[in-house]
């Protein structure tokens, strides 16, 4: 009798058990959509957007403290960019954000590649994810030198991925533009039309094409300095576009900003300007001119003796308004690493400049403004300004390959076109008569030697790309060997020259620990292996 | 030899039905000779004697643990048990703890022990909204054995609750109990009283230079003149912003009486108050019991009211039993989120903070930090939290040796939590102060960021099921063997679903309503989740006894969880395979077995008992191996569009598994007046589960998967000691010793190191799990050191470091020693708990604010004006490779002046060495004193009352932390992980006396 029980009771259990399995079944995530939903139409925008937060925040702020540009109000704060300014802790951590901010999402393009595409109809995803990954992807390589490519973006399918050759990645990045225009040529009747999951061009696909070229134009421009084999390869290469169309406009990412929450606000505005409810941040505190950069836009107002600074003296930058709010009537800024009282601080006054709402493309200090404003303006990935600069040093270095550029006149347009560009939904501002009055200033117009003239080239790229992406500008001053525009270090810097490069991140370090190069803070202040080839002669 | 009487192996059926006269007695484990002969409850609620218990455990009683009228459970164990670590990582009104039992077994996922309430699964959330009052005992299952029948739940070891029930006697007992404690702040940071309000250069107030600074009477630094400075010291001046009269208030320059910040905080208040009524028969009882608690901290207005209503009752006809019991907790807490702490961190010690209170954000002490009365009232957090739980147990003996039982308990929660800030907009506050340099000025361009209004809601609904359904079996196989067995299944059913609303900018201010909110924020970046997981097992347990001196115990237990249901990427079926938990361990009584030991006078009693258990951890939530995609931040815009997830969990994640080993011996001498227990273990843990950072070359920047393997070893050894026993005076003392250790032994192919917090609020310094090392670490920027141990310095003065981050410390003590004494006199009792932690060390926020602030004691140890030199700092003059150190005389930044000083304190210093920042954690601490009386029975026998007693307690009475922590923490607090980084956001210690009353009739 009790054995039966017993019986009974196992034989219950065992019935459970087979059912038990549907039981668990339970496990799909009703909170999340499944990555098998993951169309090339639903991440494009999304990957674009999460990219540019770093282009429109970090790498903001580190190219305009690098270059000089900015500086921290140490009237309300103390010790502002105190890491930055005497740079004896550039380390793992300096500025890690850009690449810990770039490189996740760009595994999103790569995905879009990867997507399933035997009928072609993803073509035009396939071929503008190519492109915005080789938009970012160059400027990796170029704060890193080598870095992970070739079995990057993979997932969990390989979690240490190895450092690929930088020279590498840039050919790859060079001939992905030119799959990316084959792609689009190629691209069958019926293929999906992007429409605006394309928030750059709205589905036009021969302005990507035009984007391609000028991505490949920019990539080889880089390569300036490069001998040997990679300079035949490069004059090559751009023989290629000796006749290509470029872009012909400002090129913004325009997601549809809206002010409904801080989320969904303009990340730089969000940053430097205002939050959804209208109120300020403390950055916006923060943030003002550093004496280096008021000193070119107001003509060299306050004398300094600097020889570097005589070519400013009395010519007031017309695009002064659309950096800097003015005090008195000039831009008053901070010597960097300056506190009150030391030259560069002084104590008459501890109001200084803050960041103009033109940065973000508005024409009033009121909140509403400059958010409705800047969101419809979007994130200014490239300016056609600096695309003109870049030809006009074509012009200058390969008259052979580029017949075509006239130099001075595309070194003019980039200017009128900078006037442009800072309009800030009014009118464009009228550079002629600064185009004039530097017209007869070595370093800062085009006159002179081709050396002075490079140095004009990069002082204006100096003050065009400081609203949009002056981390751009910081490469370019290195590969021209940190002598253009002349960029004075912080009063408390404790090395001699600016770094070449960053040092790999934190993550790095502690996540592909096996593939990450070694290298220390004294490496990246000196032309060495680690320095991104192109700058390495 | 008596044959060992089937009741003591047997499974008592029900948690009520035990032996219940004894186990009143169990705290006293010294004090009953024969205590071992007593029942324990352990996992599943099947008891066994003492005696037959293999792995290491602890029971705690209620007179224990209420020695000092705890708010909870946690609190009232905290340093009790050896092994047992409770840390109260943050004060407040309802403050936080974590409970971390023989230290880390896994890097990741809680530590928190499974809690077992009256035989069923409960949550930490109960545990610790229980009060200490209901409860009868705790059983502490240390060892993994005792655990392994809960498989997966049980292997951060078992807290085993057993609640009071009523009396077997047929009248009706009823119990009052209530205590007042009135609480401070305690161990406030010790802060230089040199220097006051000012900065160096900073001139638009007044121009005078004092010894190279200026006085700002509205600066939060401390970087001002010398007190001592006759041009300043001792004169009445002005002190913070104009206040609303346009007037400035003033006070003498010169470091305020007492601790300026410690003002600022109230005598918080609590009171308790509970009674219980309880009646019952040989086959019914009932207990009722109410307990109120009411909390006011030490931050007025952060309040805490919590009721709770617990009732149980049984009854057994024939060979059936029904027990069941029913609690409903009713909690709520108003709290501010304002971050108070670290603004009154900033306080100059010439500012009396109280002449604030009623000053606004606009008439603050200083304009670059909120006033810490304004922000206490502007953001706060309400929350109300109902919850019930019901447990029934059922039983039906067969006959002699079979019986069934069922435990069954459903635990609802509702909660509801809301909280808002108002807005402040410094940019419509304008200085008026005709004749200074800010006169006109907003009050933001002095540096006061505006406020948001913002208003979130949160609702949340929990329900959790836990059943047992087991068959036992008890037999005698011979005359001397005895062998009972439960066999059974558990069901797990769990599901909780949350709705949050919420965004920023109230339209109408002070009307704290979702229509209200002009800017909503997206629901999908808020919390809005179904969540729900179960889980399935069948378990076995098996005793044999080989008459009293011999038990074998062994468990297995086959489960299977729906968290590791999983389901590839692209296709439809699920896999999940069982996953196997077992143990088995032995205990042996040498003094029972032989004749020769038995009767021994010196040594009466000896056990000795060792185990081996295969259990394991699922420390990954519900859908965490599912692949999602996620939002864009801000999206959806124009667009609708997802990215791919950055933070996964590998789809195929198995749970930890857990080896551990364990031996414990007790010995009793002299009839139990010394007593030693000792208990080694060694855990291996494979597959450990961790989210580690991942390349973020890869796509993406951290992974839940299973890696490496980490050994947790240690022992501990506890010594009680009864010096006198007599009727009228009785002294016991315990001490115990605990040491673990967890060893990384590995991370993974190519993995040296996982980072669970890299950088520490702006210290470049974190906590690690590294290879080859402790868990955890602490590593960080480190400062270079020459041969002889002294810091080097560049040519500018500035300390010379590396690159990258190294060990810099460990989060976990070398060792624990517990202290506990009691002492009796006739009525009177006194007991201490007291313990001492050392080795470890934390990462102090503090520290850092406080440097930066020119608060730092060190920060006048030299001549400011004069500029810093490191102390003790040299200068290479040689080579790299041919160094020759020269004692520095070069100021930091090459800059001799006080603005030199000031500069590096308030910038470099802060962010470039995280070695500086970490404080050694050693800490000795008087965690409980009571007295209490018991008025003799004789008063008493004139009237109604049966007993009455009344007592004064102290919780962390007194702590003494190491040299180098100038109370910057307590060491214990951290804000949640693993600990090791004490933040200002958190509340300064606290220490509490009070008064209790208990009475019965």
């Amino acid at each position: 009798m009790k054995k039966i029980k017993f019986l009974v009771s196992v034989i219950a259990c065992g019935v459970l058990l087979n059912s038990c399995n549907d039981y668990l079944d339970i496990n799909e995530n009703p909170n999340s959509v499944h990555q098998e939903d993951l169309t090339p139409q639903l991440i494009f925008p999304g990957a674009i957007t999460q990219t540019y937060r770093t282009q429109g925040t970090t790498m903001l702020e580190f190219g305009n403290i690098m270059m000089n540009s900015w500086a921290g109000n140490s009237y309300a704060f103390g010790g502002p960019f105190t890491n930055e300014y005497t740079l004896s802790s550039v380390n793992s951590s300096f500025y890690s954000g850009i690449w810990d901010g770039i490189y996740p999402n760009l595994a999103n393009f790569a995905y879009i590649e990867s997507y399933p595409n035997s009928d072609k109809r993803q073509n035009n995803y396939i071929a503008a994810a190519k492109i915005m990954k080789a938009y970012y992807m160059q400027y990796l390589v170029d704060l890193y030198g080598d870095v992970p490519y070739s079995e990057a973006f993979q997932g969990q399918k390989n979690l240490t991925p190895r450092y690929d050759d930088d020279v590498a990645i840039y050919k790859s990045l060079i001939e992905d533009m030119d799959a990316a225009k084959a792609l689009i040529t190629s691209a069958p009747a019926n293929a999906l039309a992007m429409g605006t999951a394309d928030i750059v061009f709205a589905g036009n696909m021969s302005n990507w094409t035009t984007f391609a070229n000028t991505i490949k134009f920019k990539l080889l421009m880089r390569m300036s300095n490069v001998t040997g084999d990679l300079a035949t390869y490069r004059n090559q290469q751009l023989a290629t576009l000796s006749t290509a169309s470029f872009i012909s406009a400002d090129v913004f990412e325009k997601p549809g900003y809206a002010g409904t929450s801080d989320a969904a606000l303009h990340p730089t505005t969000l940053t430097y300007f205002t939050n959804s409810a209208g109120n300020i941040p403390q950055r916006n505190l923060l943030i003002t001119a550093s004496e280096n950069l008021a000193t070119a836009l107001n003509g060299n107002n306050l004398s300094l003796p600097d020889t570097y600074y005589q070519k400013y003296n009395g010519i007031v930058d017309p695009r002064r308004l659309r950096l800097f709010l003015t005090v008195g009537g000039v831009v008053r800024g901070v010597r960097q690493g300056a506190t009150p009282g030391q030259p560069g601080a002084p104590n008459d006054s501890n109001v200084v400049s803050s960041l103009s709402p033109y940065t973000v493309g508005a024409n009033s200090t009121a909140a509403g403004t400059i958010i409705s404003q800047s969101n419809a303006r979007g994130g200014l990935l490239m300016s056609l300004a600096e695309l003109n600069l870049l030809k006009a040093e074509a012009a200058l270095r390969y008259p052979g390959i580029f017949p075509s550029f006239d130099g001075q006149s595309l070194f003019n347009s980039a200017i009128t076109q900078s006037g442009l560009t800072m309009n800030g939904n009014t009118t464009a501002i009228n550079m002629a008569t600064y185009i004039a009055q530097i017209s007869t200033r070595p370093g800062l117009g085009w006159v002179g030697s081709t050396e002075q003239k490079y140095e004009a080239i990069m002082t204006q790229k100096w003050i065009l790309l400081t609203q949009s992406n002056p981390t751009e500008m910081y490469i370019e001053f290195n590969r021209l060997g940190q002598k253009y525009p002349a960029s004075p270090l912080a009063t408390t810097a404790t090395r001699p020259n600016k770094p070449l490069r960053l040092i790999y991140p934190t993550s790095e370090y502690v996540g592909n620990s096996s593939n990450v190069p070694n290298i220390s803070s004294n490496d990246v202040f000196v032309k060495n292996q680690y320095t991104p080839f192109w700058n390495q002669n | 030899m008596k044959k060992l009487t089937t009741s003591v192996l047997a499974v008592v059926l029900t948690a009520s039905f035990g032996i219940v006269s004894a186990q009143q007695t169990q705290g006293d484990t010294l004090r009953t000779q024969d205590i071992r002969e007593v029942v324990v409850t352990g996992a599943l609620g099947i008891k066994k004697r003492q005696d037959a218990v293999v792995s290491s455990n602890k029971v705690v009683g209620d007179k224990e643990l209420n020695q000092a009228a705890s708010q909870s459970i946690s609190q009232a164990l905290i340093s009790k048990v050896s092994g047992l670590q409770i840390n109260t990582t943050n004060s407040g009104v309802n403050p936080t703890t974590k409970i971390i039992l023989r230290g880390f077994r896994s890097i990741s996922g809680d530590t928190n022990p499974l809690v077992v309430i009256d035989g069923v699964v409960a949550t930490m959330n109960v545990f610790n909204q229980l009060p200490p009052d209901i409860v009868e005992n705790i059983n502490v299952i240390k060892g993994q054995q005792g655990a392994a029948l809960y498989g997966s739940l049980g292997s951060n070891g078992v807290l085993v609750v057993t609640t009071k029930r009523g009396t077997r006697s047929e009248r009706i007992s009823v119990n009052l109990s209530s205590s007042v404690e009135f609480t401070n702040s305690y161990k406030l940071p010790i802060r230089q009283r040199l220097f006051g309000q000012g900065y160096p250069g900073e001139a638009d107030y007044s121009d005078v230079d004092y010894g190279g600074t200026n006085w700002v009477p509205y600066e939060n630094t401390a970087w001002g003149p010398a007190f001592n400075d006759p041009n300043i010291g001792g004169q009445l001046i002005e002190v913070g912003l104009p206040q609303a009269n346009g007037e400035f208030l003033r006070t003498t320059y010169s470091a305020k009486k007492g601790d300026n910040i410690r003002n600022f905080f109230d005598t918080g208040i609590q009171f308790k108050n509970g009674f219980n009524v309880s009646t019952g028969g040989a086959d019914s009882y009932t207990f009722l019991s109410y307990d109120r608690l009411e909390n006011e901290f030490i931050v007025p207005g952060d309040k805490l009211k919590r009721n709770t209503v617990f009732f149980k009752g049984g009854k057994k006809i024939g060979k059936f039993r029904m027990d069941g019991n029913v609690s409903i907790i009713d909690q709520s807490t108003h709290q501010t989120n304002g971050n108070l702490y670290a603004q009154l961190l900033q306080t100059p010690t010439n500012v009396d903070i109280r002449d604030f209170r009623n000053s606004g954000f606009a008439g603050n002490y200083t304009s670059f930090a909120y006033n810490p009365y304004a922000l206490r009232d502007i953001s706060r957090g309400d929350s109300r939290l109902t919850s019930s739980t019901g447990i029934i147990s059922l039983g039906y003996e067969f006959n002699d040796h079979i019986s069934l039982t069922y435990n069954g308990s459903l635990y609802m929660a509702g909660q509801e939590v809301e909280n808002h800030t108002d807005a402040f907009n410094s940019n419509e506050i304008i200085i008026n102060a005709p004749g200074t340099g800010i006169d006109g000025a907003t009050l933001r361009q002095l540096g006061v960021a505006a406020i948001t209004s913002a208003y979130n809601k949160q609702n949340s609904r929990v329900r959790n099921y836990y059943g047992d359904l087991i068959l036992n079996f008890k037999y005698d196989l011979t005359n001397d063997i005895n062998f009972s067995a439960n066999i059974g299944n558990n069901i797990t059913d769990n599901f909780s679903s949350t709705t949050s609303a919420g965004g920023t900018n109230l339209r109408i201010p002070y009307f704290y309503n979702i229509s209200n909110v002009v800017n909503p924020t997206p629901a999908y970046n808020l919390n809005n989740t179904y969540i729900r997981s179960r889980q399935y097992a069948f378990f076995a347990n098996v005793d044999l006894g080989l008459k009293d001196y011999l038990f074998v115990n062994l468990t297995g237990r086959i489960e299977q969880s729906s968290r590791l249901s999983a389901r590839p990427t692209g296709t439809t079926d699920f896999s999940n395979k069982g996953i196997p938990y077992y143990s088995g361990g032995v205990s042996f009584i040498p003094t029972k077995a032989f004749d020769g030991l038995k009767d021994n006078s010196v040594l009466n009693y000896l056990k000795i008992s060792g185990s081996y258990t295969v259990t394991g951890n699922a420390v990954i939530g519900a859908y965490d191996n599912d692949e999602v995609g996620v939002f864009p931040t801000g999206y959806p815009l124009l667009n609708s569009s997802f990215l791919l997830n950055k933070n996964p969990t590998n789809q195929f994640i198995k749970p930890e598994a857990n080896k551990t080993l364990e031996g414990n011996i007790f010995l009793g001498f002299l009839k139990d007046r010394i007593t030693i227990e000792g208990s080694a273990f060694q855990t291996d843990t494979d597959d450990l589960i961790t989210g580690s950072t991942t390349s973020a070359a890869t796509g993406i920047v951290s992974l839940t998967n299973n890696i490496g393997n980490i050994r947790n070893s240690g022992f501990e050894v506890d010594l009680g000691i009864t010096p006198f026993k007599s009727e009228n005076f009785e002294w016991s003392l315990r001490g115990s010793y605990s040491k673990y250790e967890s060893l990384v032994k590995d991370l993974g192919p190519g993995v040296d190191e996982v980072g669970l917090t890299q950088d520490a609020y702006g210290i470049p310094a974190g906590v690690f799990a590294v290879k080859g090392e402790r868990f955890p670490v602490i590593k960080g920027i480190k400062y270079e050191r020459d041969p002889n141990g002294n810091i080097i310095v560049d040519q500018t003065g500035l300390p010379v470091t590396n690159s990258k981050y190294q060990i810099l410390g460990k989060v976990t003590p070398d060792y624990i020693l517990g202290f506990s004494t009691n002492v009796r006199y006739k009525g009177l009792t006194l007991a201490v708990t007291a313990d001492y932690r050392t080795g470890n060390s934390f990462i102090s926020d503090t520290k850092s604010l406080l440097g930066f602030a020119g608060a730092l004691e060190k920060t006048v140890e030299f001549d400011r004006a004069q500029g810093y030199i490191i102390p003790g700092s040299v200068q290479n003059t040689g080579t790299a490779t041919n160094p020759i150190y020269t004692p520095n005389t070069t100021t930091v930044g090459d800059d001799p002046s006080y603005a030199g000083t000031a500069n590096y304190f308030s910038g470099a210093y802060q962010t470039s060495v995280g070695e500086e920042f970490v404080v050694d954690g050693t800490a000795l601490k008087i965690r409980e004193i009571s007295l209490a009386y018991q008025i003799p029975k004789s008063v008493l026998s004139s009237t109604f009352v049966r007993s009455l007693s009344v007592g004064v307690y102290a919780r962390n009475a007194f702590a003494w932390y190491a040299k180098s922590n100038r109370n910057f923490a307590d060491p214990e607090t951290s804000n949640g992980g693993v600990g090791g980084i004490a933040v200002t956001s958190q509340y300064p210690t606290t220490r509490t006396f009070g008064f209790s009353l208990n009475a019965s009739f």
